[in-house]
């Protein structure tokens, strides 16, 4: 193997232009616009989501406040409270439907496929699915524990148990609400750096309006009905 | 006692009792210009040298245009048992890349128009059986491979069947997969061969939980004949034809029909400045075929025909062009629930040209472009871009540089909910990197990069929901050296900052945009204490500000401490040891700026990690080897509220598993080779309420795993 030397060496052409070509690139430069200047953003308004992953109940807020915000910003909010895997390790999505409620959809929908588990991917039109509801009138999303269950678990490092009551209000203007969505959902809800995300939807359909029951229905006949 | 102190004192006793060893250990000798490379592929040794495998692979990355990494290098080195410079003669003779010798040599084995194709008659069977038993699944596999050759007649079979149990909760699954792949054929002559291939396949799986069971079979039974052709010296082509009957019953359709493929090769040299390789092919089916539950029987078509190539120009000269191309279109037809025919067309097209002007090695430009299309279902996709890449070196200096630029339409139709938007995506990146070594001894590195990605959409439907128009911006640079006073010794200390910009441009979503800040400081160092003995630790420590323009009360700081600590100790040449020890502290919270610029970190969370693991291999003999992994995990952490810090978890984890690897011989013709391991674990995690701990039950698991393989060769 050569050893390494450090013993000067005269100059030659290929050391001069090597030394000219900096000072000739920074003259190119100065003339030109600097493709890397990234477009200076507006600046916030009030219809903006604060999407904030800090904690479990913040989650949950959060993917609350996107559903009532009928836009393509509720929509990158919603999404963004899900779990995406990006690398190898990272786990990602997945939603589980109630049984009768999948039974039921698939027996009044022939032919039709009824994906399980449902990722990511499919989750994306569940924001634009119940927004479709009711096109005309606000909306209201709110959760709370479900208090028949076990309080918040950790079943495993920085991966959290969560079960909740969900109900989506349609909020017209001449009228009372409307109770348009209900369910139960089991939720695995994990922690990575500072974000915590929904890795795991298990749904269940609320009993008092039953599987079939298609003017209050749960998020898994809305996932299913999704285009 | 703290961890480190209890490392420093284990390390010291490992070191002490094997004081009195001496076994031979190497290391390897490199050029400045890649002292920053891994060099622990120039360590192993299979009766195989690895010497300048580095700089092969990075010479061998540029002419490829890809990644080509020296451990994938090594690899085929070693799977092929083909030292690196008999590897690099055979692919530049064979006109493959290094990486698709094996597989053109495997290839070439059964082509009976190979000229290197043995013409003396030979029989070879081989049966392989393995049995492979985990926590819940149990795998079986049988396979069988038959060679029989009588002068210009070869016939050849290729078995497989795998069976795999699971048993869940909810019931025993069962999934079998069945293989199996016969062809006749009979040189005809010096340039022809014809014959025959049949391609049977089926897939069953029963699983309780699932709604119905499957079952896949196909059936392809195909008559074949090959010919080769050289015009006159440096043009040479090949042409295949393959037809036949084919039967594919699966859960969504039932297809029988007539199958075929004809494709072709042709090469074209010119001395050392041209050659033109051009590949073209069809295949597809004319079947009937119907939904298995429907009795409506419909004509469906697959097509899919395609060209590529490549064209070198003057590749041996300072200036050289290279040009690449490739245009496919694929139709396929399937049924559709109201028994009609959905038709599904795919086409994509690109063609790329680099102009390489190369002095050697170390003084070169290459200048690349491309472009392309895509259409599909899902939408089009247009692509253009163009790359820049060089390196100069003069004197101790090496200066590389590379730049870029990739512009993306993405038009996507309105469908399934989704869509109705075109998105432009222009991606921008820059790195150089600057290297010299300041003495024998001492090598510095400087690298800076720069990339902007901009998307920005505008809709075509009425209902559509775009992407956010949005930039994402990053730069960093590292500055590193490496110092080597010694063939034992070496260490390595480097600081990397960071900045990630993700940038929303509309009002509705900029409350949202963050900068990150990255500041990271590497120590790592290798030293070999003794022949026998290596001791290598990394010590790192990184900081990442998450500054929100619009919102400065989201503020917040992750630190990351980590350090890891590894022992290899080769005690006796049957008996080896690898120690490693891992600490980690990740503090974590909101960050708060003051008037006057200082800022202090609120701290929220913060987790303790210590793992410690070895890993104990005793060679009882040459096809036996007894193994021992004892671990130990402990996880702390704790919460912040109100300045107050109380503890909100604790893990700790113990685990060992033990256990036998055979790899024997049975006589001449048999081998048999398995791995059966008992893998106990203890886990208790401890979670607080109020401050108060709510252990959990001790959760033990106790069970054996294993395996075992037999292959005969008659």
């Amino acid at each position: 193997m050569e050893p390494v030397t450090l013993n000067p060496r005269p100059l030659t052409r290929f050391a001069l232009a090597a030394a000219l070509a900096p000072a000739l690139l920074a003259l190119l430069l100065a003339g030109c616009t600097n493709p890397f200047t990234p477009a200076n953003p507006q600046p916030p308004s009030g219809d903006a989501i604060v999407e904030d992953f800090s904690s479990i109940d913040a989650l949950l807020n959060t993917m609350g406040t996107a559903i009532q915000t009928r836009t393509t910003t509720g929509a990158d909010a919603y999404i963004h409270a899900f779990a995406e895997s990006t690398t190898t390790g990272q786990r990602a999505f997945y939603a589980y439907h109630d049984q009768s409620v999948k039974a039921f959809w698939t027996s009044t929908h022939l032919g039709q496929s009824a994906p399980e588990p449902w990722p990511l991917a499919l989750e994306r039109r569940l924001h634009s699915e119940l927004s479709s509801i009711r096109q005309n009138d606000p909306y209201i999303f709110s959760w709370t524990r479900d208090t028949q269950q076990s309080s918040d678990t950790e079943i495993a490092p920085d991966v959290w148990l969560v079960h909740i009551v969900y109900k989506l209000y349609a909020t017209p203007a001449t009228s009372d609400p409307v109770l348009i969505v209900s369910g139960f959902a089991d939720l695995l809800i994990q922690q990575v750096g500072s974000k915590w995300s929904i890795i795991e939807w298990h749904d269940r359909v609320d009993p008092a309006y039953g599987a079939t029951n298609t003017e209050v229905t749960s998020f898994t006949y809305q996932r299913l009905s999704a285009p | 006692m703290s961890s480190f102190r209890r490392l420093a004192i284990l390390s010291l006793a490992v070191a002490g009792g094997l004081g009195f060893l001496g076994l031979p250990g190497r290391t390897a000798a490199q050029t400045s210009h890649f002292a920053f490379a891994d060099t622990t592929v120039l360590r192993d040794t299979l009766g195989l040298h690895f010497d300048h495998i580095i700089e092969a692979a990075d010479s061998l990355q540029r002419q490829y245009g890809r990644d080509l990494p020296p451990d994938s290098l090594r690899a085929h080195i070693i799977r092929y048992r083909l030292p690196l410079s008999r590897l690099l003669v055979m692919a530049d003779s064979m006109h493959v890349d290094v990486d698709s010798v094996g597989i053109a040599i495997d290839r070439e084995r059964f082509n009976p128009l190979s000229a290197n194709y043995a013409t003396n008659g030979q029989t070879t069977f081989k049966y392989q059986s393995g049995y492979t038993i985990q926590k819940i699944t149990t795998s079986w596999t049988n396979g069988a491979d038959f060679t029989l050759q009588r002068g210009t007649m070869l016939l050849t079979n290729s078995t497989t069947i795998g069976i795999d149990r699971t048993n869940a909760t909810n019931g025993l699954s069962i999934q079998q997969n069945r293989n199996s792949t016969s062809q006749a054929t009979w040189r005809v002559s010096r340039n022809v061969s014809m014959g025959g291939v049949a391609t049977l396949t089926g897939y069953d799986s029963e699983d309780p939980g699932g709604v119905s069971n499957q079952q896949d079979r196909t059936s392809n039974f195909q008559f074949t004949s090959r010919s080769k052709q050289m015009f006159r010296r440096g043009i040479t082509s090949d042409l295949n034809l393959l037809a036949g009957y084919l039967d594919a019953t699966n859960v969504s359709s039932i297809k029988r029909g007539f199958s075929g493929d004809f494709n072709g090769h042709s090469r074209v040299e010119r001395g050392d400045w041209f050659s033109h390789d051009f590949t073209a092919g069809v295949n597809g089916n004319l079947s009937r075929t119907r939904r298995p539950t429907s009795t409506i029987t419909l004509g469906t078509h697959d097509l899919s025909g395609g060209v590529r190539g490549g064209m070198q120009l003057y590749q041996t000269e300072p200036v050289g062009l290279n040009v690449n191309y490739q245009a496919r279109r694929t139709t396929v037809e399937t049924p559709t629930d109201a028994d009609t025919v959905n038709k599904i067309i795919t086409t994509t097209a690109s063609v790329d040209a680099t102009v390489r002007i190369r002095r050697n090695n170390n003084r070169y430009l290459n200048l690349s472009g491309n472009t392309g299309i895509n259409f599909s279902l899902q939408g089009d996709l247009h692509d253009k871009g163009w790359k820049a890449e060089g390196r100069w070196v003069q004197g101790l200096w090496q200066l590389d540089a590379s730049g870029g630029d990739a512009i993306r339409l993405s038009q996507r139709p309105r469908q399934n909910g989704g869509g109705g938007y075109d998105e432009n995506q222009d991606g921008r990146q820059a790195e150089v990197r600057l290297e010299r070594p300041l003495s024998r001894r001492l090598t510095a590195r400087i690298t800076g990069d720069i990339g902007l990605d901009q998307y920005r959409s505008t809709a075509r439907a009425d209902s559509a929901s775009p992407p956010t128009p949005r930039d994402n911006y990053q730069q960093s640079y590292r500055i590193e050296g490496v110092y080597q006073p010694m063939e034992t010794f070496n260490t390595r200390v480097a600081l990397v900052v960071g900045l990630i910009r993700s940038i929303n441009l509309p009002s509705t979503s900029t409350a949202n945009n963050t900068d990150t800040r990255s500041y990271r400081a590497e120590w790592t160092w290798s030293f070999r204490l003794m022949r026998g003995l290596t001791a290598n630790q990394t010590n790192s420590v990184e900081s990442d500000y998450e500054f929100y323009p619009f919102a400065p009360e989201r503020n917040d700081l992750s630190i990351d401490y980590n350090t890891t600590t590894t022992l290899d100790a080769i005690i006796t040449p049957r008996l080896s040891i690898n120690l490693s020890h891992n600490a980690r502290q990740q503090p974590h919270g909101d960050w708060r700026v003051f008037p006057d610029g200082s800022g202090a970190l609120l701290p929220s969370d913060e987790n303790l990690n210590y793992t410690l693991r070895a890993n104990v291999v005793w060679t009882v003999s040459p096809g036996v080897s007894l193994t021992l992994l004892p671990e130990y995990v402990a996880t702390d952490r704790t919460g912040t509220t109100n300045g107050v810090a109380t503890p909100q978890r604790s893990a700790r984890h113990l685990a060992l598993s033990g256990g036998a690897s055979l790899d024997l011989p049975l006589g001449k013709n048999g081998h048999l080779q398995g791995d059966v391991r008992r893998q106990f674990s203890d886990d208790r995690n401890t979670t607080y309420l109020s401050g108060l701990p709510q252990p959990s039950p001790l959760a033990e698991q106790d069970y054996w795993v294993g395996s075992l393989a037999l292959s005969w060769n008659l």
